[in-house]
């Protein structure tokens, strides 16, 4: 029970983050800037692309 | 996460985390001569067709069968190619703002590793996979019904466009 609560915990913070972020970007930036500035980095796409591409391949074949 | 893979017997997570490793080491000094093309950018129609034919695999293929394997492997080498683009235009500032939304995100995902990791060690200690579930544990009643193989492939493809920013944005008139 204790990790369900603490997943949706942070699906809800998260949810919770990403709205502020564009409601008041004066406080907290935009998701959408973040990733454009992870991004930016060729090596942290590459890191990111493999831990998502991990994620299908986990869920749907494994 | 290689040796952690190999330490709970999932041999081939840890063959991909190895692979990516690589990979990022030989980037990183620059061993492989990459051709550095332009930014993809993606018709949203082609970005659905994908999604579509993609969702169509899954749903009327077993789970787990070749079939998904082999759309996985053939999104695989699609992804890290649309990866390789030179990108111009200015980087997003270091803000305080950025800063801060930086390590508000960064927390969120390590409470949810933590999370996991925890869940995990705990289910394999006490047996006890209903009192401590992974996620995995969580989604596969899902995953095992075709239209949520569906619904969660739609999602993950969106996440990884989204991460890519390669879809083409309509021009206001």
């Amino acid at each position: 029970m204790i990790p369900i609560i603490e997943y949706s915990a942070v699906i809800f913070l998260g949810f919770a983050a990403w709205l502020f972020g564009r409601r008041r970007p004066d406080i907290l930036a935009p998701l959408g800037s973040l990733i454009t500035r992870l991004m930016h980095n060729r090596n942290t796409r590459l890191a990111l692309m493999i831990i998502w591409w991990w994620l299908g391949w986990h869920f749907f074949t494994e | 996460m290689t040796a952690f893979h190999i330490n709970r017997g999932s041999n081939i997570d840890a063959v991909i985390f190895g692979l990516g490793t690589l990979l990022l080491i030989a980037d990183w000094k620059r061993l492989i001569p990459w051709h550095m093309p332009e930014r993809p950018k993606i018709s949203v129609w082609a970005i659905a067709l994908v999604i579509a034919v993609s969702c169509s695999v899954l749903f009327f293929a077993e789970r787990n069968g070749w079939q998904d394997k082999v759309l996985l492997l053939t999104l695989a080498p699609i992804a890290l190619v649309m990866v390789y683009y030179r990108d111009h235009g200015p980087k997003p500032g270091a803000t305080i703002q950025m800063t801060r939304t930086k390590w508000v995100w960064m927390i969120l995902a390590l409470v949810m590793a933590v999370s996991e990791l925890f869940a995990y060690i705990f289910a394999t200690v006490f047996k006890d996979d209903d009192r401590y579930p992974t996620i995995s544990i969580l989604v596969n009643p899902v995953l095992e019904s075709p239209y949520g193989r569906g619904v969660f492939l739609t999602l993950w493809m969106l996440i990884g466009i989204g991460l890519l920013q390669v879809r083409k944005k309509r021009v206001k008139e």
